[in-house]
């Protein structure tokens, strides 16, 4: 017989915030650097997850003697804690540095600039509140990277014949993650490329664009996200083979590609011209007419909540949730700091703040409605498509003011990676038996952070150039001359030049709408979540797109074959090993590679 | 009249697909205009094509539902949603009425274990599973509510798991009774919206 704890079940504890709050600290600089590096973010939960395992139960019980520490609600708080702490990293780093990179340094604010960034992370906690319900109770998402942290709190548990499974998932992706970034093999496997090799086929026209993007990806992360989401992910894999053998084939065929592009070039081409333009439209349409479609249930869910809050005052349940009023509240206060953000930036201009505030809140709410249907069903977050319309949206209601615009820009993308971020926390959350609002509050108690953080490590950088100035950016002295020291900032380029597109007039509005007039076409077919899916597929290469719908098939096949039990007790222990194990060894071989260079 | 509704939708939505493709000249509003001169009658004939698409998919729906409603919103030979619930609150209902505290949790934790995650994998994808059938029959608000009490009861059971593996075992009692309160909410949405 085990011996009963006496302390109580141990949740939100003093180790578990002070140790979420210290891991989510150094991840968010460190993947502000990381991000500056190399041009993407990593997943923090995981990491957060797994140490928490170590520290909160290894060492609180066997080194303090603290009985019970490191239960698994204990680290779900501690993993909310640090990835909401680092979720503003990657929303920094892909705005606020084109600041720089477009000549405005010298011009920033930086007091408005945190705000506007903190403001954001307020928002996308509040946002998250009804989409909880809307997202994990009422649609039932998947949350494939939710569940895979799920699977590893709940693995001392679970017994030997899952920890064997989730065990062999890891090894096999850490393998083949291994094999792919030491060039064993390929991160791509090229299929289409092979084909074109061994029937001598085209590398021009709509042959051509078939074959050359016609690509699996091998990512075992992105397999497993698939096998988690089975049947209801199949839309975002029939959404790839509409963009890459339905809709480029055509755009090639008519000419509409430049005309000296073949093989790879030809693909890239129709990608960033013709796909990935309409995928944005097609999201918002699809996100937009959604939120008219599943109005009763949001109505429904807000209801839920007040419901709750009232049986929770009556005495007649415990109060899970936080309150409608929180919501409202939230909305107003960060309306107000992005109005004060607009005005400061606006120089005083009443009506222009007005509008930018107006439009920043409901653009904030509807990306966080994608980013949470995206992630909830592929694990994958448009992020850098929703900073583009919002920085476009901004700068024609500004009359292109680039720094109110982009400030602007912090926010929503801080808000929009929080969504996303949060959501899956809650996912985990909602599988080990977590209270949502304690959560939800331990999130707003250092939403604060990140955010200062992040603004303050990426001014750091600027300062380590020569004379204090130019620290990064791809003309910056150490990136002219290679050195090691050179911090490309990949994101914040591309931002920078969507920006100077949009400002030259250059930004394909015309793909935008009738991407939009898509999505709001698919949205209404009687199939949930279909325009953000299929939207969120052309926004993608096909080896993403395939290599997840692999996954869907697989999935399908085998709970078909096998039984809806053995989704549970294997699928779902090995598709967590993928993802886990493909995230810690990219996250551990970028370590290392930062720390070689 | 469904299959052909989804065909006239797909046939829209590939037209509408490969117009919205098309790559004009010149910025701004000149770009627009060139868009739609040029992509904007097919474009434009794809994307009626899909509301015509959607409507008869909509009004087939509408049409042969109610039939299959009627069954108690039940999935394939599965048996009905509010069933479903009975049977889960059959189960809490159990296991609460053995009045378990903490030490006669420690005494039997595994098998205990067995019988909850029993209810979460087993039990609670089933009625998942005739999520779209309540919608379809009560209504998105109805459900919303519904499966509001249901989430609670996912927690409390999952609560009640996660402590019996933590050695928390005097978590285990409420958390099972405040699943066992959300199911019995849960029950009475659905019979009344039911009218049973």
């Amino acid at each position: 017989m085990a011996e009963a704890s006496t302390q109580g079940y141990r949740e939100v504890t003093f180790g578990a915030v002070t140790l979420g709050v210290i891991q989510g600290a150094v991840m968010t600089a460190a993947f502000v650097y990381i991000g500056m590096k190399l041009g993407f973010g990593l997943p923090g939960s995981t990491v957060a997850a797994i140490l928490g395992f170590a520290l909160l139960r290894g060492v609180g019980r066997n080194v303090f003697g603290v009985q019970g520490a490191g239960s698994i609600v204990e680290n779900n708080i501690n993993q909310t804690i640090a990835s909401g702490i680092n979720t503003a990293s990657a929303g920094v780093v892909f705005t606020f540095p084109a600041l720089y990179l477009l000549g405005l340094g010298g011009e920033i604010d930086f007091p408005i600039i945190i705000v506007s960034a903190i403001a954001g992370s307020f928002m996308g906690i509040v946002v998250i509140i009804p989409l909880r319900k809307q997202m994990i109770e009422i649609e039932r998402l998947k949350f494939p990277s939710g569940v895979a942290v799920a699977t590893i709190l709940k693995s001392p548990g679970a017994g030997m014949d899952k920890a064997v499974l989730l065990g062999a998932g890891f090894v096999v992706s850490l393998g083949i993650t291994l094999a792919t970034k030491f060039e064993v093999l390929p991160e791509t496997l090229e299929i289409g490329a092979w084909i074109k090799d061994a029937i001598d086929g085209p590398d021009k026209g709509a042959g051509g664009v078939v074959l050359a993007g016609t690509a699996l990806s091998l990512s075992m992360a992105n397999f497993g996200a698939g096998l988690l989401s089975g049947k209801g992910g199949l839309a975002f894999a029939v959404g790839g083979i509409l963009a890459w053998w339905i809709i480029a084939p055509f755009a090639a065929a008519q000419g509409w590609v430049p005309a000296e592009a073949a093989g790879e070039d030809l693909k890239w081409a129709v990608y960033g011209a013709n796909l990935r333009p309409v995928g944005i439209g097609v999201l918002i349409g699809g996100a937009l007419m959604g939120v008219v479609m599943s109005y009763p249930a949001l109505k429904g869910a807000i209801s839920s909540l007040r419901a709750a809050a009232k049986l929770a005052k009556t005495g007649e349940a415990s109060n899970d949730e936080l309150p409608p009023s929180v919501l409202g509240f939230g909305m107003v206060g960060a309306f107000l700091a992005l109005f004060a953000v607009a005005i400061v930036g606006s120089e005083g201009a009443f009506a222009t703040a007005l509008s930018v505030a107006l439009a920043g809140t409901i653009w904030l709410g509807l990306a966080g409605l994608i980013v949470a249907q995206a992630t909830g069903a592929t694990d994958i977050s448009p992020l850098s498509g929703l900073a583009l319309i919002a920085v476009t949206l901004m700068l024609a209601l500004t009359a292109n003011n680039i720094m109110l615009a982009v400030t602007i820009g912090v926010a929503v993308c801080v808000a929009t990676n929080q969504c996303a971020d949060m959501m899956s926390d809650l996912k985990t959350g909602h599988l080990v038996g977590s209270v949502p609002r304690r959560q939800q509050l331990v999130q707003f108690m250092v939403a604060w952070i990140g955010p200062a953080i992040a603004v303050g490590t990426v001014w750091l950088l600027w300062q380590g150039g020569p004379g204090g100035t130019d620290g990064f950016g791809p003309d910056s002295q150490a990136c002219v001359d290679q050195t090691v020291d050179c911090l490309p900032a990949p994101q914040a380029g591309a931002l920078q030049g969507m920006v100077e597109g949009v400002v030259s007039g250059q930004a394909p509005l015309d793909k935008y709408l009738a991407g939009g007039a898509i999505g709001l076409g698919l949205a209404l077919f009687p199939i949930g979540g279909l325009g953000v899916l299929i939207g969120l597929a052309m926004y993608l290469p096909f080896e993403i797109t395939l290599g997840y719908g692999i996954g869907c098939v697989a999935s399908m096949t085998l709970e078909k074959m096998k039984g809806r039990r053995f989704y549970a007790d294997v699928l779902v222990p090995v598709a967590a090993g993928f993802i886990v194990g493909e995230a810690l060894t990219s996250l551990s071989l970028t370590l290392i590679k930062l720390a070689g260079s | 009249m469904r299959l052909l509704g989804f065909g006239i939708f797909v046939i829209g939505l590939t037209v509408a697909s490969w117009y919205a493709a098309y790559v004009p000249e010149g910025t701004g509003a000149e770009r627009i205009g060139n868009w739609a001169s040029f992509a904007g009658l097919p474009f434009g004939l794809g994307f009626a094509a899909m509301l015509l698409g959607v409507a008869l998919a909509r009004y087939s729906k509408k049409r042969e539902d109610p039939a299959a409603a009627s069954e108690g919103a039940s999935s394939g030979d599965a048996p009905s949603a509010l069933e479903q619930i009975e049977i889960i609150a059959g189960q809490l209902d159990e296991l609460v009425a053995e009045e378990l505290n903490a030490q006669q949790v420690s005494v039997d934790a595994e098998a205990l274990a067995g019988r909850i995650d029993a209810i979460l994998s087993e039990d609670v994808p089933v009625f998942l599973d005739a999520r779209e059938k309540i919608i379809e029959r009560y209504g998105l608000e109805t459900f919303a509510e519904l499966i509001g009490h249901f989430a609670v009861m996912e927690r409390a059971t999952a609560r009640a798991w996660s402590a019996i593996t933590d050695q928390a075992y005097e978590e285990v009692p409420p958390s099972l009774t405040k699943a066992k309160d959300a199911i019995h909410r849960t029950l009475e949405v659905a019979r009344s919206a039911a009218g049973r």
